[in-house]
């Protein structure tokens, strides 16, 4: 009993006054109409904080907005890129004329829905005739590690549907990037990551880990962009080809936008040679 | 000890009464506007004998402000600040400890320990109870220049009031 007296003689002062202070405060509040006032200003300033905070908030979801524009500048930085031009170099005694001339444009869109466990998968996106986009023109993925999406099929006003890389009738062109052998990449559905290059030559040397690109045989994608990993490669028996299954670089499962590829040149390609297979 | 707790009780009415009969009225009032406020009442907090635990000092801070209120129709705002500075009442104390320390039941007063040491002491317990009245009055950091003209105008005068009642009555305890 003592020593708790002599505790709350030591202690109880600091208490006390914390506890009568808190007591002061509120009866100031409360019973003075002045302080009240600013009491409750006070709040709403601290109120307003929160709904300015709430703002902010709601400005992030504005984002996706930002982020169209953005892709939109991406696509034009990309249409600059070396492997979007054409290059009219001629070499004329030893003088080098270096000339480059467009050759792929973008159209940034996104990706408004999508299958990947079909057998035909699709994309549609949101960008359609309106905005420039064609039937068979490629389409590749946002992602800056590369990846390709598919091809367009069907185009309206303003959407396309894209034959998606997971599609049993894509065909794309495309090469291993060390030595440069040519293949088709082709989708046998079984695995969304996974996708094969076929007729592969069969003298080509494949080793594990090397990378699958677009080739430059391919008037729908510019040359170069990693399409995926090589993990297994087999020679079916009889087959004068090689098959290599291939890990893809993207993930086509969370692909949000993508770039519509103009090949400003394929008309030319296209009408030459169904000339050299008409005649 | 009793007669102690007897000349503390009479002081504190008699301190109360003046604040109200008297110093309430010569609030220079101009315009609604009172650039200050005579505080004689924590002279009672003031000269509580040295040896007050802290608690029973808030405690009695606490009844003693919320009297006045009672009368100026602020309810906590003299309160609150009787309670603080009574609170750092026995801060000061230590700080300004003679060389000898302080007599048992001894009062902080002029007679006790000279002009010099009671001037400090109450110098600093009123700015604080001054202060903390007008921070509770205004009750917003925007207007901070009036907290601050209104505690220095209103601590000159309570000081002087306080070292007068010293030199008037002369208390001994």
């Amino acid at each position: 009993m003592r020593s708790l007296v002599l505790f709350l003689v030591q202690y109880g002062g600091v208490a006390l006054f914390f506890l009568l202070e808190a007591v002061c405060l509120y009866l100031v509040v409360n019973y003075n109409q002045k302080q009240e006032e600013i009491w409750l200003n006070s709040s709403n300033i601290i109120s307003g904080t929160i709904l300015n905070f709430r703002s902010d908030i709601s400005q992030y979801y504005n984002l996706s907005e930002f982020a169209d524009s953005l892709a939109a500048d991406n696509a034009r930085l990309k249409a600059r890129l070396n492997n979007a031009q054409f290059v009219q170099t001629i070499l004329m005694d030893s003088i080098k004329d270096v000339e480059k001339q467009q050759q792929f444009t973008y159209i940034a869109a996104r990706v408004v829905n999508s299958t990947i466990h079909l057998h035909n998968n699709t994309f549609t996106i949101d960008r359609g005739s309106k905005h420039g986009i064609q039937p068979h023109m490629g389409v590749i993925d946002s992602n800056p590690g590369g990846g390709i999406v598919g091809i367009v099929t069907n185009v309206s006003e303003n959407y396309s549907v894209v034959m998606a890389l997971l599609h049993q009738e894509i065909k794309v062109p495309a090469a291993l990037s060390r030595n440069k052998y040519h293949g088709f990449l082709s989708w046998q559905p079984s695995n969304p990551k996974k996708i094969n290059l076929i007729d592969v030559p069969k003298h080509a040397e494949i080793r594990r880990k090397d990378t699958v690109e677009t080739s430059t045989h391919s008037a729908l994608f510019p040359a170069g962009i990693p399409v995926g990993i090589v993990d297994t490669f087999w020679q079916d028996p009889g087959s004068n080809f090689h098959t290599i299954s291939a890990k893809l670089i993207n993930d086509l499962g969370n692909v949000q936008y993508v770039y519509v590829v103009n090949n400003l040149m394929k008309g030319e390609i296209v009408k030459l040679e169904e000339e050299a297979s008409g005649e | 000890m009793n007669s102690s707790i007897i000349k503390n009780g009479i002081r504190f009415v008699l301190l109360v009464l003046a604040q109200i009969l008297i110093f309430k009225s010569i609030d220079l009032d101009t315009n609604g506007f009172s650039y200050f406020t005579i505080f004689f009442y924590p002279i009672f907090i003031l000269l509580l004998p040295i040896r007050t635990p802290t608690v029973l000092v808030v405690f009695l801070g606490f009844i003693l402000g919320l009297t006045v209120d009672v009368f100026y129709d602020s309810l906590g705002v003299h309160a609150g600040a009787s309670v603080f500075s009574a609170f750092i009442r026995s801060t000061i104390l230590n700080v300004l400890e003679p060389r000898g320390g302080y007599e048992v039941n001894a009062s902080p007063t002029k007679s006790n320990y000279g002009i010099n040491f009671f001037f400090r002491y109450a110098a600093i317990f009123m700015f604080f109870h001054i202060l903390v009245y007008f921070s509770l009055e205004i009750f917003t950091p925007v207007y901070f220049n009036e907290i601050f003209i209104r505690t220095g105008f209103s601590f000159i005068l309570s000081l002087l009031f306080v070292i007068i009642f010293q030199y008037l009555f002369n208390p001994k305890e």
